[in-house]
């Protein structure tokens, strides 16, 4: 007998389907957040499409509830790809919001620290950022991690502790610097 | 930067970023199809499925009618607010999806073609019929004038379906549009509504608070040497919210217009919000470009929506079986055909509460699917077979049931939208069911002939008028299996009117104390009391909902033989028809 698992779609019906959204719309938004670094306004537009993709595809989504947030992130990790293969060229052009009370002085600090740390997101290879938006941003333990990304829960932990080593390290880099680089970027691709 | 964190207050940087989307995602999707207002419009598209709804969506065209309109809108219907109180009912109505019935099943019955259709060359089969071409040829003649259409269809507009109402004279068609935008599909929905008369009197755009628009927001606007009206922006409501709010900021657009005693109106519903793909000027370039009539056109067959059994099988090469019996109100919608796994799927009910999957192979093993839903299953027999079933009794119940038969592979999945649950004896009955027919999606419109059949499925036998009409001709029907009800709808054969029958086996559409008091009056049906009832729920300047006795519906509700009964007359029809008219009625129903 062959070994087959099919199984319907529970987010066919848009009852379904609008419960699933509510649920994961953040996450999808943050995990893209994560790859592109923004602007704010295409990290939404691109939520948008991902769902609309989705609700498109409903009928060939065959997991279940629990895993329908892996299938949004594919979908929208394509659409990042793609996004970036149409518009070659760099997306770190972070917005941050305050979202704490704080003096002016103070969410303006944090504002620019995001703002920096989300440039050196963007400046990761693919993985690693990825990962580290998995881990941080949409709050996955590293077992779920290892899972969806197809590593030992090991190499995870590595990959992670890594990367936060070379945030670290490159964070202390003249903001200058990295901006000379992007215009020599923009400049080769041109 | 002379500050420099170290790896855990990086983390914690990181872990504290709470990004959230904000109001550009809310308004990307406003009307998104999964939500509350695309389902209610599609719903209206396909047919006012309960009386309740009819109350709310239909009315007028009587002097009074007339007067009020013309004092309030010359095509939109305008208010002085950009908020909506709506009443307990209508968010009951919105959210009303968790209480779960009995869902009784009902024999398919495969319509003959009508006359008025096989006398147009090319429409002589049922799945003909179906066609675009058809579809408008058919409904030029039942309105008595021609539709004026899109002048051509690219691949980026896909027709949906075309609905016309003889009796308040005119027809809806939706469309479909997958306009591209830097690699971007729009997924967006155009409707082209027209009609012959008054279309402040249309009953989509009156009184329907989701239709409305703030006075400030509406912009005359000249379609070639027509006069009429655009708005950009949209009512809609907030999740868990009983206010509707005015969004500005959705690229959602009307344009509403009339030629000589013809009105157009379009609407324009973006699911993405790419300003590029439909504005102002290409609304009104698109209605100055519309034409008399399609002509008949061979399109490829599309797999992801192929609307009858045979589609299919041409589609796929396969030979498919398909029930001849279904969950009430469950009717074949439309075939996909997924080429890469060689498969088949059916799709049934306007919420594709049912799906049949075939596809040719080896058996599949039964095995219980893992996740959140924890299944119950069982192995079952099928007429001499084994048969694998798996139900969820949880908070979203739904059930499956696969078999292999002749080389191919069956699974049936049930997952309810508005409660109607189907137990595994169903699913055997269904499964077993299946035949050689060729099925097709018939929107929704039923035939006399199948009243009989859901009379039998709810356990019901009702009442309807001699088979000498009194004035009146049967239009349609539908069945309510939570209320146990039949709504038989009649229209007028002398002026324009519409008569609803309500009757149901329990109480539940029979509310009277919704109404204000002083609406209502006693009286007698035959040898029991009943209750008549005058006027219905109006929009104010402001945007309040209050009762007018001024307008065209009259009611009647009383109880007899077991049944919970309910006369609504609607239109012109009501200023010729008085109390004695609907006791009359009501007494003549055998």
């Amino acid at each position: 007998m062959k070994i087959f698992q099919f199984h319907n779609s529970p987010i066919v019906n848009p009852a379904r389907f609008r419960e699933m959204y509510e649920h994961n719309h953040t996450s999808v938004f943050r995990y893209i957040y994560g790859l592109t670094g923004g602007p704010q306004a295409e990290v939404e537009d691109l939520t948008a499409e991902t769902f609309l993709r989705a609700w498109k595809a409903r009928h060939r989504f065959e997991g279940d509830t629990d895993s329908v947030i892996g299938w949004l992130i594919q979908i929208a990790k394509r659409l990042v790809i793609d996004d970036y293969r149409r518009s070659l060229q760099a997306t770190n052009k972070l917005v941050a919001e305050p979202q704490t009370e704080s003096t002016p002085e103070q969410t303006a600090m944090a504002n620019e620290q995001r703002e920096h740390l989300f440039n050196l997101l963007t400046d990761l290879p693919d993985e690693q950022r990825e990962i580290i938006t998995l881990r941080y941003l949409l709050g996955w333990r590293v077992n779920e991690i290892a899972k969806y990304i197809g590593m030992t829960e090991n190499n995870v932990s590595v990959t992670i502790h890594r990367t936060l080593s070379k945030l670290r390290e490159k964070w202390g880099q003249n903001k200058a610097e990295s901006l000379t680089m992007d215009f020599a970027q923009e400049e080769k691709i041109s | 930067m002379k500050y420099i964190p170290d790896e855990k207050q990086i983390e914690e940087l990181l872990e504290n970023f709470s990004l959230k989307p904000g109001l550009r995602l809310d308004h990307r999707l406003l009307n998104a199809p999964w939500t509350p207002r695309s389902v209610t419009r599609r719903r209206f598209v396909k047919a006012t499925t309960f009386a309740v709804i009819v109350i709310t969506l239909l009315v007028i065209a009587t002097p009074q009618g007339r007067a009020w309109a013309q004092k309030v809108a010359q095509f939109f219907q305008r208010i002085n607010s950009t908020t909506i109180q709506l009443s307990d009912e209508q968010t009951r109505a919105m959210n009303d999806t968790n209480r779960q019935y009995d869902l009784p099943l009902v024999p398919v019955l495969i319509p003959a073609v009508s006359s008025e259709m096989a006398a147009i060359p090319g429409c002589e089969t049922p799945q003909k019929a179906q066609s675009y071409y058809c579809q408008v040829a058919l409904s030029e003649t039942k309105l008595g004038f021609n539709l004026k259409v899109p002048p051509e269809k690219t691949n980026d507009w896909e027709f949906e379906s075309l609905n016309v109402n003889t009796d308040s004279q005119y027809a809806v068609m939706s469309f479909d549009l997958d306009f591209k935008y830097i690699g971007f599909a729009s997924h967006s929905s155009l409707w082209l509504i027209q009609g012959v008369g008054d279309f402040s009197n249309f009953e989509w755009n009156k009184n329907n608070p989701w239709e409305a628009v703030p006075a400030d927001k509406v912009e005359p606007v000249s379609i070639g040497v027509y006069r009429g009206e655009y708005v950009r922006g949209r009512f809609g409501l907030k999740p868990g919210n009983k206010v509707l709010t005015w969004f500005e900021d959705t690229d959602e657009q009307r344009l509403a217009w009339s030629e000589g005693t013809r009105w157009y109106l379009i609407i324009f519903s973006p699911n993405l919000n790419i300003s590029c793909t439909m504005d102002k000027d290409k609304l009104i370039h698109l209605a100055e470009s519309l034409v008399n009539s399609s002509i008949e056109t061979s399109k490829p067959l599309d797999p992801d929506r192929l609307l009858s059994i045979s589609d299919a099988e041409a589609a796929s090469g396969l030979d498919l079986k398909s029930p001849t019996l279904l969950p009430m109100d469950m009717d074949f919608s439309y075939a996909r055909y997924l080429p890469d796994e060689q498969k088949v799927q059916l799709i049934y009910g306007l919420n594709e509460e049912l799906i049949i999957h075939e596809w040719k192979g080896d058996p599949v093993e039964y095995k219980k699917p893992l996740g959140k839903y924890e299944y119950t299953c069982k192995v079952v027999n099928m007429n001499g077979n084994d048969a694998f079933y798996c139900f969820y009794e949880g908070g979203n119940p739904r059930s499956f049931l696969w078999w292999h038969k002749n080389g191919f592979n069956y699974q049936i999945y049930y997952d309810p939208l508005l409660g109607g649950q189907i137990d595994g004896e169903k699913m055997l009955l269904i499964a077993e069911s299946m035949q050689d027919i060729d099925d097709f999606s018939k929107n929704n419109k039923k035939s006399y002939e199948q009243i009989v059949l859901y009379e039998q499925a709810l356990r019901m036998d009702i009442k309807k008028f001699p088979e000498v009409s009194a004035g009146w001709v049967f239009a349609n029907f539908w069945g309510d299996a939570s209320a146990r009800c039949i709504d038989l709808m009649y229209t007028s054969t002398a002026v324009q009117g519409t008569l609803l029958i309500n009757q149901c086996k329990t109480d539940k559409h029979s509310e009277v104390f919704a109404f204000p008091i002083w609406s209502t009056k006693l009286v007698n049906v035959g040898n029991t009391k009943g209750q008549y009832i005058v006027g219905g729920f109006i929009m104010t300047d402001d945007g309040k909902q209050v009762w007018d006795l001024t307008l065209p519906i009259k009611q009647l509700y009383w109880q007899e033989d077991g049944l919970w009964m309910q006369i609504a007359l609607y239109g012109n029809a009501t200023l010729q028809s008085n109390q004695g008219d609907l006791i009359s009625y009501a007494e003549s129903l055998k």
